[in-house]
């Protein structure tokens, strides 16, 4: 995969921007405390909302605003505050940046298909693995194999995924549904024990209703996709 | 719809000689005597009932084990025929039924639970109990299909092989003695399951919970030999309910070998992926882009395979479900006729009992 132009030009800005300090890498994200109490329901097709989702490289100039705000403050008046200091060197700011990237590509699904119900949630994303979660116990639900660890389940009315990956770096998506049912935000935070801060990435999507096929259609195993005409309601 | 006529055929046969049976019982009367035959005690009958399918009690405990639970459903009536289909083959036997509920006074009962199937590995726990109470086989069977190079060749032929082998030692080491009180001890159990006032006393039970024959009934007993026409009416249910399941069998089994193909190259391909895995050696620094990215898609990755498996177990289901509810719907109608009949036989034997042991 190659950079965007801005990805290229960040590390430069953002380290002439940075102040010198102690490099500390914080520990990745903390695996959530989650309950598995079927909330709100996401069912339906949500189309990514451009206009109200984050830009990467926007958001990205964002943190490290944030950060060399409160380092400079810090600087200014003596004290450390959580953040000071963490942006400290170029290094530090690759590794955000590589948050970012890494954000950004997990997050180009622009349509998704939910389907949940009392049992379980299915989040199918173009491009990526569904998101999959099922409620059968008040317990949390948990999966690992060889490559990683994943937990899902409820904080609150937002229903968070949890993937627990290789190096300390951990993927979570945390989805909310709007009062309306309209929309649909999904906060995707990526965290890794090489980067200081993690990074998240709002996105907003919109329901929309799908046009009805004109055909029904069954997967089967030995015939793959068999389709009949849809017979008209009466 | 040729597929369904052919697939009732059998049931109506059966229903057909049942409700004969029905219109000769108004007069108070049993089924006319079989023909019965001698029977050489080495070729016992056995009865396969449907395996457990050893299905964890939680849900969540099924779907973190990977199992499907509709395709293990079908595995527990496939299953038994191919065991079957092995025991017939072998020309060891008398009859081999496959039933969906155990019969203990069956010559001999072969119980089993499925304690794995995941295309790759199928673990059976299998239990064999003779009439008299004898454990002939009490052990676990376990079979890789790796170790079958042709995807021609039916996997987890050597389980099913080594079942039917162990039960067929153990039958060798019996004195044609034994084997005649197992089939002795059958029929006295029917009898006094059927009319007990009768044949209750006639077994006894010895210390290590076994039956032994207290005393036989006269060979021309008449309440023993309309008890044995019973019988003959049962098996001849049973035989349609075997029927029932042996054509479910062939509708189903072009799908369940597919099925077991696509699940064993699923296992193989990450079995191997994980291998290459381990070996791989990358020049990506510890947290950089590359190292997170391929981090990820090696989950990604995993993830996909889990849920291209998950597709195929739907497809499965979508294709043999039909069925299955249609043969299940066939067997409650088919069980519970005979419950009712079983029931109206007993009530006719134990009047006849009855008014046969009355003092004049």
């Amino acid at each position: 995969m190659t950079s965007s132009p801005t990805f290229r030009r960040l590390p430069g800005v953002l380290a002439a921007a940075l102040l010198v300090g102690g490099c500390a890498a914080q520990p990745p994200l903390e695996e959530p405390e989650l309950v598995n109490t079927n909330h709100s329901d996401f069912t339906g097709s949500w189309e990514l909302n451009f206009g109200r989702s984050d830009d990467v490289n926007h958001e990205l100039r964002q943190l490290f605003r944030r950060l060399s705000g409160s380092t400079q403050r810090a600087a200014r008046n003596g004290t450390r505050t959580q953040n000071s200091g963490l942006i400290a060197s170029q290094g530090a700011a690759q590794a955000v940046i590589d948050l970012a990237r890494l954000a950004e590509s997990i997050t180009r699904t622009q349509v998704l298909q939910i389907e949940h119900n009392e049992e379980t949630i299915e989040v199918k994303r173009e491009d990526d693995f569904a998101l999959t979660c099922g409620f059968y116990d008040t317990l949390p639900e948990s999966a690992a194999n060889m490559y990683g660890r994943e937990v899902c389940g409820w904080d609150g009315h937002q229903l968070v995924f949890y993937i627990g990956l290789p190096d300390g770096l951990t993927v979570s998506h945390r989805m909310t549904v709007a009062p309306s049912n309209e929309q649909l935000h999904i906060a995707t935070t990526v965290a890794s024990s090489t980067a200081p801060v993690p990074f998240t990435l709002n996105q907003f999507f919109d329901r929309f209703e799908e046009v009805e096929s004109e055909f029904d259609c069954t997967y089967t195993l030995t015939r793959q996709k068999v389709c009949t005409p849809r017979r008209a309601s009466n | 719809m040729a597929t369904q006529s052919r697939l009732w055929a059998p049931a109506a046969l059966a229903l057909l000689a049942v409700s004969g049976f029905a219109q000769a019982q108004t007069g108070g009367e049993l089924p006319a005597p079989p023909v019965m035959e001698e029977r050489d005690p080495r070729y016992l009958d056995v009865t396969l009932s449907v395996l457990d399918p050893g299905l964890p009690e939680r849900d969540s405990q099924v779907r973190a084990a990977g199992i499907y639970p509709e395709i293990r459903n079908v595995e527990a009536s496939y299953l038994p025929f191919v065991l079957r289909r092995m025991m017939v083959a072998s020309s060891e036997w008398g009859v081999v039924r496959v039933v969906p509920e155990a019969d203990p006074t069956a010559e001999l009962q072969v119980y089993g639970t499925i304690l794995e199937s995941n295309g790759v590995t199928l673990t059976l726990a299998i239990r064999a109990v003779d009439s008299t109470g004898r454990e002939w086989l009490n052990r676990t069977f376990s079979e890789s299909s790796l170790n079958y190079s042709s995807r021609f060749v039916e996997p987890f032929t050597n389980l099913y092989q080594q079942i039917a082998s162990a039960l067929v030692k153990v039958r060798r080491g019996l004195s044609e003695k034994e084997l005649l009180s197992i089939i002795e001890i059958s029929s006295l159990r029917y009898a006094a399951e059927l009319v007990p006032e009768a044949y209750g006393s006639y077994l006894a039970e010895q210390p290590d919970g076994s039956l032994r024959v207290r005393r036989l009934p006269s060979r021309d007993d008449p309440l023993m030999a309309r008890v044995n026409r019973v019988r003959e009416f049962e098996n001849l249910f049973t035989d349609t309910v075997d029927e029932e399941y042996r054509l479910l069998q062939d509708e189903i089994a072009a799908t369940y070998s597919l099925w077991c193909r696509y699940r064993r190259q699923v296992t193989e391909y990450l079995q191997d992926e994980e291998q290459r895995a381990r070996n791989r050696r990358t020049t990506a620094p510890r947290g950089s882009f590359e190292a997170m990215r391929r981090h990820y898609d090696n989950f990604k990755w995993s993830k996909l395979q889990e849920q291209q498996l998950s597709q195929w177990a739907e497809g499965f289901s979508n294709e043999v479900d039909a069925t299955v509810v249609e043969v299940e719907g066939r067997l409650v109608e088919l069980t519970g006729d005979l419950d009712s009949r079983y029931e109206e036989w007993r009530r006719i034997l134990r009047s006849i009992f009855e008014i046969e042991n009355q003092t004049p």
